[in-house]
């Protein structure tokens, strides 16, 4: 556990980072904090906030890295975090971080936090790109105008950086720093910011080039924002990424897994040769099955999440929601929240909490209704093994791509839907920056990936373990049963009405009910149920499940509630049980009924 | 004028201004460029945070937008602001915003 943040005095030095989005805040912080940061949840501001407790210059330092905003006087939740977090927890110093080429509007936050009274000094972020521009900057007449240090830096490639870090230890250790101190809100609410305010500020500070160059992200938003190609390419190009991680990831996933099947084999079964019988299949195909199943799965998920981050640092998704936006608009959504469907493709919990952005409850209400149709990576991990164990490896990418279609089209359709209802309609204007397209460099897709990766493990584990014992228990209980005699076999057996015209079968309707709790168990599970190990159960499935059951297995599996932690998160983020009941029973029926249709419908066409 | 109170001097959802070669953003094409001169919005709370958030982009007064591309099916506009910041609008919310073109090169402010 993380010791709580208290309000009152402290011996560490306490420094936030404030800025407007996409600054290039989390660069900055992962840089200062060599990305050891841990997410806290502060007591009374009720969301997590990163922090990381770091030396500087000899002295231990806590940094925080609030959530970016446009404006410390705006109204969205984000900006009430903020708020509520400087009016709690006294800062000794407030970095600002700016993107230097914007600094003609970026400049209102300095001046903001310099009205509420904190002491602050300013890093002009991507000077690699303003100097691209032609831009040009008097530091000394801009320290001289805000009576802050300033520094020009580039988060990304390191330019400045020492020097900005001596200006930030300096000015801790100067006159103002002795008392950490609240913000006044009071007294920036009284200061009048006009726009010649910000003129002012900035008289004389900043060289702007004569003729601006033509950039590359005009030249490359020519192809990828084409009116008619634009979108067509926006989903190849998934198409392409999607396929990438199902040639190379699926041979990586069978190499763990046959490292496992040798543990087991050559370790583990004479290792354990003393032990019981109950024992040994407790330890063996209880926990051990379970969790180098799931192990199996990480390679294929680090390759997913690097593919993940590099999109999502490139600024691509930024303009598929400007693509997007025409068609989200009609279902009652808007092109941001086609942003947090794609970003859901990792978790649904991050998804879920970005829709913070969104001011208005209903739209707010809407997206994250539907995100939880968004295909995770954890189902990722179950739909690659249940679809290579039952159609022919040449189709698999084919057959995964379909189910990325389908979670778009659940969502839309679901959103197309319910936008009609009062309690979902909204009015919320659409207005997004976007940012220029920009390289990731290796250490950056490196370093996301990896705490992604770190994640899934983490969360996997807890669950894993015991998700697996309760499977283990109840698909060996009463003593002596087999199979369908088991109590988890006549579990299975007893929701067969339900399941049976979906084509599910009483051993997989068991992994769906512990999936329940989290995806990363089904294929755990199924190994624990089948008492074989990653390989095994896949041969079983292709036997005994036909592409058609397996298909509207995955179906269901997409639809139906993704996991625990969503659901609570879900109640913790729409704060009302309504609501999360009704998600909750919506996505069941919808998954039902879906696989319904599907199933007997492809029966009926003679599949 | 001031940032954050230019939504209370400017006049209820009147659109058009009796100034001539004026007229809302929304009704430009891709390729024109144009100085805004008015951000109406209505006295709602949504309104206002339109105002905010137009500001905060870096629409404001006197400013100079050009319109980069307009995205299929009606979606929304890409601006470009003060030459370094991209913005996509919805061209509902386009509509607030009024503008004066800028004919042919002429020299932006
Ligand atoms: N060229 C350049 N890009 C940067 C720099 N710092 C951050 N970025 C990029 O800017 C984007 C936003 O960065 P991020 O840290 O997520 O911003 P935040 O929203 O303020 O936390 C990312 O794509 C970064 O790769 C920099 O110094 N130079
Ligand atoms: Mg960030």
């Amino acid at each position: 556990m993380n010791p709580r943040p208290e309000a009152g005095a402290q011996s560490t030095p306490r420094i936030a980072l404030i800025g407007q989005p996409n600054t290039g805040k989390s660069m900055l912080f992962n840089r200062i904090t060599n990305a050891r940061a841990s997410v806290s949840n502060w007591p009374g501001i009720t969301v997590n906030v990163m922090r990381a407790r770091v030396p500087l210059a000899g002295r231990n330092v806590e940094y925080v890295d609030l959530p970016g905003i446009y404006n410390l006087e705006g109204g969205s939740e984000d900006e009430a975090v903020v708020n509520r977090f400087l009016t709690k927890f006294p800062i000794d110093l407030v970095i600002i971080v700016i993107n230097a080429a914007q600094i003609e509007r970026q400049i209102l936050m300095p001046l903001q936090v310099k009205a509420l009274g904190l002491p602050a000094v300013v890093m002009l972020n991507m000077c690699d790109e303003a100097h691209k521009l032609g831009i040009t900057f008097d530091l000394e007449q801009l320290q001289d105008s805000l009576k802050m240090p300033v520094a020009l830096i580039s988060a990304k490639y390191g330019t400045g950086f020492d020097d900005a870090m001596k200006q930030v230890s300096d000015s801790l250790s100067s006159d103002f720093a002795s008392k950490p101190v609240l913000a006044d809100y009071d007294s920036l609410f009284k200061t009048l910011m006009t726009e010649e305010t910000l003129d002012d500020a900035l008289k004389g500070c900043v060289t702007l080039p004569k003729i601006w160059p033509k950039t590359l992200t005009e030249k490359l938003d020519q192809l990828f924002l084409h009116p008619l190609l634009g979108l067509p390419m926006f989903f190849l190009s998934m198409l392409v990424i999607f396929s990438v991680i199902w040639e190379i990831g699926l041979p990586s996933q069978d190499l763990v897994s046959r490292g496992a099947d040798w543990i087991q084999t050559v370790l583990l079964e004479p290792g354990l040769a003393w032990a019981p019988v109950w024992l040994n299949s407790f330890l063996i195909n209880g926990i051990w099955l379970g969790l180098s199943t799931v192990a199996s799965f990480v390679p294929l998920l680090v390759l997913f999440f690097f593919c993940m981050a590099a999109v999502e640092d490139s600024g691509y998704l930024a303009r598929a929601a400007f693509l997007m936006d025409a068609l989200m608009r009609r279902v009652g959504l808007d092109g941001r929240a086609f942003v947090m469907q794609m970003m859901g493709f990792g978790c649904n919990v991050p998804a879920l909490m970005g829709t913070r952005v969104m001011r208005t409850r209903s739209l707010r209400l809407l997206a994250m209704l539907v995100i939880p149709f968004s295909l995770c990576s954890a189902r990722l991990a179950v739909f690659v093994f249940i679809i290579s164990a039952t159609f022919p490896s040449s189709k698999g990418a084919l057959v995964l791509f379909s189910f990325y279609v389908i979670s778009f089209l659940a969502a839309f359709s679901t959103a197309a839907i319910f936008s009609f209802s009062k309690q979902f309609k909204s009015q919320e204007p659409f207005l997004l920056e976007i940012p220029p397209y920009r390289i990731p460099t290796v250490k950056q897709v490196l370093l996301r990936g990896w705490g992604e990766v770190r994640e899934f493990i983490r969360r996997a584990s807890r669950f894993i373990i015991i998700g697996c014992i309760l499977v283990w228990l109840l698909t060996n209980l009463p003593v002596g049963a087999e199979g369908l005699s088991t109590y988890g076999g006549q579990l299975g057996v007893l929701l067969q009405p339900i399941m049976e015209p979906i084509g599910i079968n009483p051993y997989l309707t068991l992994a769906l009910i512990f999936g329940f709790i989290a995806k990363e168990i089904v294929i755990g599970s199924l190994s624990t149920i089948y008492a074989l190990s990653a390989s095994g159960v896949s041969q079983a499935i292709s036997m005994s499940v036909t592409p058609l059951e397996a298909y509207s297995f995955c179906l269901f599996c997409l639809l139906y509630t993704p996991c625990l932690t969503t659901i609570a998160t879900v109640h913790s983020e729409g704060k009302s049980w309504q609501f999360t009941s009704f998600s909750l029973i919506l996505s069941l029926s919808y998954a039902w009924l879906v696989s319904f249709l599907f199933y007997q419908g492809a029966k009926l066409f003679g599949f | 004028m001031s940032l954050n109170l230019n939504f209370i001097s400017t006049p209820q959802k009147q659109i058009m201004s009796s100034a001539p070669k004026t007229r809302s953003l929304n009704h430009l094409l891709k390729g024109e460029r144009a100085i805004v001169r008015e951000i109406v919005s209505e006295e709602t709370s949504d309104g206002r945070t339109l105002v905010v958030r137009l500001n905060a982009l870096g629409i404001n007064i006197g400013k100079e937008v050009s319109v980069m591309r307009l995205a299929w099916l009606g979606g929304p506009m890409l601006l470009r602001v003060n030459q370094v910041t991209q913005v996509a609008i919805r061209r509902s919310e386009a509509r607030c915003v009024v503008v004066e073109e800028i004919k042919g090169d002429e020299p932006s402010t």
